[in-house]
């Protein structure tokens, strides 16, 4: 087990480094840098007051230094907890992240969890009704929510329950949880219904295969109703594919925030990559590639963590 | 009354390709405190038979005939009986041990899941009758086992937990579906005997399913001989082998070798294979494969007749049967 974690948290460094020079090595070579943070000024103006914010800019953003210095500035700064200044608006992006990140967590585990409460009930019951006409109409169902892209599913959403039927508030509000658990229904909504549709197609499939095994028909034997069966003996050795899928989805989940958050308006991380990337705002959108990488590698470690819980069979060895 | 009368069980699975009978015209019965040996190859319906009583079997699965326990009908048993049936009244044991155990449960929580869900045992007296579930069919350290996993226990072990689990609720009647086929063959034995002094213990009905009669020999007092999914005899085991009557027995017991057998002795096995059961069967099954075949086994289904006017309870359904050494 130490061993095992050991050996992932090198691996997991890694991973977080690749991108971390990827990311910064493309929007370094993307363009002027000085450019972006001063615009017209970084060229076409000329006279000694110009000269002396270009050369402060140069000197905060470390633009006269050969890249692979840059690169290793930048990430020994951010090891620091500091992530440097947006460009934009010239507020530190740590601060910006304090502000933001919670948003989107808040917003991806909603999802997560409407998502779990929805597909694990509902595969239990295609399952035990496999191959049967309601199964075979679930399955059309969940092909369908496969199917309808997030862009799509916002714009209807949102049209029907916030502006024809007025349930759900038409714009962002945080003042308590109750109304941030009630304003963000619609986007983790939204988010949900892909995961929903996968999570059953997953279960589904692996609850038939389990339901097929002799300690199912052992279970039965006992005399146990049919969902007990299903519960305590067939769904946790089931569970197999639909975390391993839960883990990637998380990266699905911070893309589809891109949409979804600039759409509803939530000032979360998504919404904030997308205006940062249109302002060529460097720091920002590296500041935010960074912690998504490290929220999905983090994630996905506790979902290999998690087999070994799911079925003690599983060693976790380095 | 018997404790377990099964008549003219049928049992016919639909198919894409059709229906497929699987079990035709099946009848036996077990005694109370009896042991009953149902004995024949792969495909000849002793499973599909059992677990149409133990309401194992998919839904494409239509069961016909009459089965009735302690006077009341297995196939039509009220909701509310049903639930303390299963598990209480009949419990069963499977082949494989290591797939009869659920993988990611401790060996305690499915000891005790029976007890506590039919008898509403607390958590203490389910464990403490767990350990004693244990200790009944040997297993050494109890406690210890019920803190285990499935994989943490050898084959012959696991079948031992799955017998103990079969017995959580003293059932009257005990099925085993060849419990040691997947055994090694040094633990067979072992889990037979163990099987025989629990019936003895307990005062429970066993009917021990197995596709070698040298398992039954000792360890029953009637024995039914399938094939094709029909019984081809059926007697107390003592008279089953003192007076084998249909050729398949005969076929079966030289098909086995035996201690007493002179050295270099060929094994004779049965030529041909099983019949295909998506054909409704209009004549004697094993007609094919039979060295005493006659015309008339291929024209029409044998009857069951009786030995000796019925007073040994011997039957056979052969039209050309073969008393005494062939």
């Amino acid at each position: 087990m130490v061993k095992f974690v050991a050996g992932r948290l090198v691996q997991m460094v890694l991973v977080v480094l690749s991108v971390t020079l990827l990311a910064f090595g493309a929007l370094n070579f993307l363009g002027d840098p000085l450019f972006n943070i001063l615009g017209a000024i970084a060229d076409e103006a000329s006279g000694p007051e110009f000269d002396e914010v270009r050369n402060a800019a140069r000197a905060e953003y470390n633009l006269d230094e050969p890249f692979l210095v840059r690169y290793g500035l930048w990430l020994s700064d951010m090891a620091q907890g500091d992530f440097g200044r947006s460009f934009a608006n010239g507020t530190t992006v740590s601060e910006e992240l304090g502000r933001r990140l919670p948003v989107t967590i808040q917003l991806m585990v909603y999802a997560q969890v409407l998502a779990l409460l929805i597909s694990v009930p509902w595969a239990l019951w295609s399952a035990s009704k496999a191959y049967k006409a309601v199964d075979k109409v679930s399955t059309v169902v969940s092909f369908a929510m496969l199917g309808i892209p997030v862009f799509a599913l916002a714009v209807i959403v949102f049209w029907l329950f916030a502006v024809r039927w007025n349930i759900f508030p038409t714009r962002f509000e945080d003042d308590t949880i109750r109304s941030r658990l009630v304003s963000m229904f619609l986007p983790a909504s939204v988010l949900a219904v892909p995961l929903i549709a996968t999570y059953q197609r997953l279960l589904r499939t692996d609850l038939i295969s389990t339901l097929q095994e002799d300690f199912i028909a052992v279970a039965r034997a006992k005399g146990l109703p049919q969902w007990r069966v299903l519960v305590r003996h067939a769904l946790r050795p089931s569970l197999f594919s639909m975390l391993t899928v839960f883990g990637i989805q998380t990266g699905a989940l911070i893309g589809g925030s891109l949409i979804v958050e600039s759409y509803f308006s939530i000032p979360g991380i998504g919404a904030g990559v997308v205006e940062a990337i249109i302002r060529d705002d460097f720091p920002v959108v590296l500041a935010i590639v960074v912690v998504v990488t490290v929220i999905f590698v983090v994630v996905n470690f506790f979902v290999d963590i998690l087999y070994s819980f799911l079925d003690p069979r599983v060693q976790l060895d380095g | 009354m018997a404790l377990l009368e099964v008549r003219d069980l049928a049992v016919t699975f639909s198919t894409a390709n059709g229906p497929v009978y699987a079990v035709s015209d099946v009848s036996f019965s077990v005694e109370r405190g009896a042991a009953i040996g149902i004995v024949g190859e792969s495909g000849s319906g002793k499973s599909v038979t059992v677990k149409s009583l133990m309401n194992l079997l998919p839904s494409s699965a239509k069961i016909d005939g009459t089965a009735t326990y302690d006077g009341l009908d297995v196939f039509n048993l009220e909701p509310s009986r049903r639930k303390h049936f299963y598990g209480v009244d009949v419990a069963m044991v499977f082949q494989n041990p290591m797939t009869s155990l659920n993988p990611v449960k401790r060996i305690g929580e499915q000891l005790t899941e029976g007890m506590r869900f039919h008898r509403k045992l607390s958590r203490g007296d389910a464990t403490a009758r767990a350990v004693e579930l244990l200790d009944l069919v040997r297993i050494p350290d109890p406690a210890k086992r019920l803190r285990q996993y499935p994989h943490e226990l050898s084959g012959g072990m696991r079948q031992r937990v799955v017998i103990a689990m079969a017995l959580a609720n003293d059932p009257a009647l005990l099925i085993a579906d060849e419990p040691t086929t997947a055994l090694d063959v040094t633990v067979q034995r072992d889990i037979l005997d163990l099987l025989d002094g629990l019936r003895r213990d307990l005062d429970m009905a066993l009917v021990l399913i197995t596709h070698d009669l040298g398992v039954v020999r000792d360890r029953t007092d009637d024995i039914v001989v399938m094939y094709g999914g029909r019984v081809m005899e059926g007697a107390p085991t003592e008279d089953l082998f003192a007076n084998t009557v249909h050729p398949y027995t005969h076929a079966l017991r030289s098909s086995i070798p035996n201690m007493s057998m002179p050295r270099g002795t060929r094994l004779s096995p049965i030529p041909g294979s099983p019949p295909d059961l998506a054909i409704a069967p209009t004549s004697c099954p094993f007609a094919p494969r039979c060295t005493h075949v006659t015309d008339a086994c291929r024209t029409a289904l044998p009857a069951t007749k009786t030995l000796d006017s019925g007073a040994s309870g011997h039957t056979y359904a052969c039209v050309n049967p073969q008393l005494g050494e062939v």
